[in-house]
């Protein structure tokens, strides 16, 4: 237990499960779910949170945490994982913080959709490399969920296409990509770090 | 397999366990220096939090329980300003440093004319409800400001020329719409049988002496100085007269236009324009002791009328509808196909041609909130139609609400209108979810801009429209305050005006949190901070009253030659109790 921990052995740990693995475990899908619950949770607790921006007209820039949070469960526990993360979550906050479930809860479908995408890879989280890889991939799913916002918002809510350009496309672009490209990496790496997944705890064994 | 180490933790020796927590730190922090791209993110992180660091909420107002003398005063238990809303204030007050017809800071252009004396109304409303909020605090620091606001609303064009209100309001509608020269009923070839209504000050102008009428009246109970004593009873018998009289003294039920309502452009009534004399006349009756709203054996004069918009002009929803004509404008163009537009009748709507009836978000929001106070149960009811019909979500945290359901594609001012109007509305049914994501959607989108002396907030609009910067502002007061427009419609309770509040202060140097008297406890509430050493007046105190704080005796006020009673206070934060 007070071996000494070194970088040589975190460069040398492979300890993020590769996606096949993810899926064909049985014993898996239960804990992806309370992962997911546990995530939609702290998701709740990061939306209820004011955090600081600025804007310039429509571009509002800051930080969202809670977007960065289900790319990271994608990243680290995978697809189904991320996708539960962000739907649960989305749906938990808009009932408890906004007292409904909000346009049929689609808005949550968006959210989760950036946890399914960035799931879809594999990452070796001890990896610089594999780290941008998964910033890169929190991007693409970021864009995913805005444009999805923006479909939901027109096609479903019926939304002015301005407001759903002014207030939806371009506030989550600029909000979520600097988040999900700079704050995912930070996230995985720590939850790697704060909770060794099964394969590193046999490997220190 | 974590859950299982998580519980094997769990059971370990608390060394063993601290132990463990700092094997982790120590995991933490090599995991965040052994990669470079971990480091780079980390670094960029911090650098971008700092430069959108911004626009974070105030404190909330901080309250106090006090015994004095066996009374319990528990601050939470009255209504309290916060620093926004003083800030917000303190930028308002820099508008009317000026000559009543001047309008530097108010990012007047052409486009907002007709639109310009809406907003200093609804300010006027607004900063009733601030006052209201502190009714203890009466210095000329508020009072003044009440004062020029009616004024700067009344500036005429023989004064002020294009640079008054009756110029925006009517007369630069007038150059392509010829307001000024409307009769009726036949305004085409009018004789002495038809009434003229094209004044500015005439009968068919309620938009702007409807609201005129009212700031005057809410000046009037906000600080009873009786200087609008004459102009409010001469508006309030002109409307008993267009109300009940066919304009030229013989009754007439529906009065001059036969609907019981009073047009603004003068060839259309709205029941929100209407919303606004109704709600005035109730506060009216309130303060000088009439009925023209009626009781059990006198028939109020907006029963009609209140009747006809309750019926007649509805949608399918049981929502208001946008516009009655009373009689044909002039260059009316009927529709190139679809149902004709008749006169009078309900105005149909331009975004359809099977007859449906014009609806905005705006004015529903505006006339269910205006009158509520008479039939909250429509209110009640309707509210929950409304926020489904107009209402769109943008997110959980926020949404918005549009002019017309015909017409969803469109944002614009009257979608601003409708939301800032729901604001309020949403306020007063207790709906704070609604407000809230109202705010997230109106405001989100601005910066705060503090003064440099830190007494003075607004949002800077003026990246996207700064004429809308006053209205944000005073929007802030509209929505967020605790008191609503059913509340200013009660005049001040009997022995109000005796109590005794702040009557001078070095306004400058404090921020009033809470200022009122308790009546049943006989103490005043004082919830201040003190930036720099000031004294406060105070009057009506009939004895020599003490000021307490946390309980305890702080210091005994001092007399003046006046009779009045000074209080002199260091900087710093106090909840005081004075009795």
């Amino acid at each position: 237990m007070t071996e000494e921990v070194t970088t040589e052995s975190l460069e040398t740990d492979t300890s993020c499960e590769s996606k096949e693995s993810r899926f064909k475990k049985p014993e898996n899908l239960p804990q992806t779910i309370l992962i997911s619950i546990i995530g939609g949770l702290l998701f709740v607790l990061l939306d209820a949170i004011w955090w600081p921006h600025t804007t310039i007209g429509f571009f509002k820039f800051g930080f969202a945490p809670s977007l960065a949070l289900v790319a990271a469960v994608g990243g680290v526990r995978g697809s189904l994982a991320g996708f539960l993360t962000g739907y649960i979550g989305k749906l938990l906050s808009d009932i408890i913080l906004s007292g409904g479930i909000i346009a049929f809860s689609l808005y949550g479908v968006a959210i989760g959709f950036l946890g399914l995408v960035v799931g879809i890879a594999g990452y070796n989280l001890i990896q610089g490399r594999s780290l941008a890889k998964l910033s890169i991939m929190s991007a693409i799913g970021l864009v995913f969920t805005a444009l999805l916002i923006v479909v939901f918002g027109l096609f479903v809510e019926g939304v002015a296409v301005i407001v759903a350009i002014g207030f939806q496309l371009i506030p989550t672009l600029t909000v979520g990509l600097p988040t999900v490209i700079l704050l995912t990496p930070l996230f995985a790496r720590l939850w790697h770090a704060a909770i060794p997944s099964p394969i590193e705890t046999e490997s220190s064994k | 397999m974590f859950q299982v180490k998580i519980y094997l933790a769990s059971i370990q020796p608390l060394e063993t366990r601290q132990s463990t927590l700092n094997e982790r730190g120590l995991i933490m922090s090599k995991t965040l220096k052994s990669n470079k791209f971990v480091t780079v993110a980390l670094i960029i992180s911090i650098v971008l939090a700092g430069m959108s660091f911004g626009n974070l909420p105030s404190p909330t107002t901080s309250t106090s329980i006090q015994t004095v003398n066996g009374v319990t005063f528990n601050f939470a238990d009255y209504r309290s300003l916060t620093l926004e809303e003083l800030a917000i204030f303190n930028f308002l007050t820099n508008l009317f440093d000026q000559p009543y017809g001047s309008w530097d800071g108010w990012y007047l252009e052409p486009e907002f004319y007709g639109l310009f004396h809406y907003v200093l109304a609804f300010m006027s409303y607004s900063l009733a409800m601030y006052y209201e909020t502190t009714p203890g605090y009466r210095t000329s620091y508020y009072e003044e400001i009440s004062d020029n606001l009616v004024r700067k609303f009344n500036t005429s064009y023989d004064d002020w020329d294009n640079q008054s209100i009756e110029y925006f309001e009517w007369i630069y509608a007038s150059i392509t719409q010829n307001w000024t020269g409307y009769y009726y009923p036949d305004t085409f070839t009018p004789d002495a049988d038809d009434l003229y209504t094209g004044g500015f000050r005439g009968p068919a102008n309620i938009m702007w002496t409807g609201h005129y009428m009212l700031m005057e009246l809410l000046h009037e109970r906000n600080f009873n100085t009786g200087e609008f004593d004459d102009e409010i009873t001469f508006y309030m018998e002109d409307w008993n007269n267009s109300l009940t009289t066919d304009g030229f003294g013989n009754p007439q039920e529906g009065g001059i236009w036969k609907c019981g309502l009073i047009p603004c452009e003068p060839y259309e009534v709205w029941v929100q324009c209407n919303s606004i004399p109704i709600y005035a006349t109730e506060l009216y009756d309130g303060i000088y002791g009439t009925a023209y709203m009626g009781n059990d054996t006198v028939e109020g004069i907006w029963d009609y009328g209140l009747e006809f918009s309750n019926t007649m002009m509805q949608d399918p929803n049981s929502l208001y509808i946008d516009g009655y004509y009373v009689q044909e404008p002039f260059g009316f163009q009927q529709p190139e196909e679809g149902v004709q537009q008749e006169f009078p009748g309900n105005r149909l709507s331009p975004f359809r041609t099977d007859g449906s009836l014009r609806s905005r978000g705006y004015g529903v929001a505006w006339s269910l909130e205006f009158l509520d106070f008479l039939q909250p149960e429509v209110t009640d009811e309707e509210y929950s139609i409304f926020l489904r019909e107009y209402g769109k979500e943008i997110s959980g945290d926020q949404m918005y609400f549009v002019d017309s359901f015909y017409n969803t594609g469109y944002f614009g001012t009257y979608e601003f209108l409708a939301c800032l109007f729901t604001l309020a509305l949403a306020k007063q049914e207790g709906d704070f979810n609604t407000v809230q994501r109202i705010q997230n959607f109106l405001y989100g989108l601005y910066n705060k801009v503090w003064s440099a002396d830190g007494r003075e907030m607004h949002w800077d609009t003026s990246s996207l429209e700064p004429f809308l910067q006053t209205s944000i502002a005073y929007g802030w007061i509209w929505g967020c305050n605790p008191v609503t427009l059913n509340d200013l419609v009660e005049p001040r309770p009997a022995g109000f005006w005796d109590y005794p509040f702040i009557s001078q202060a070095d306004d400058e140097y404090i921020w009033v949190y809470q200022a009122e008297w308790d009546p049943v406890k006989e103490g005043f509430i004082l919830n201040i901070n003190v930036d720099q050493p000031a004294t406060l007046t105070f009057s009506n105190f009939d004895s020599l009253p003490t000021a307490y704080a946390g309980g305890v005796p702080l210091r005994t006020l001092e007399l003046t030659s006046g009779g009045d009673y000074t209080l002199t206070l260091q900087s710093g934060s106090y909840n005081l109790v004075i009795m």
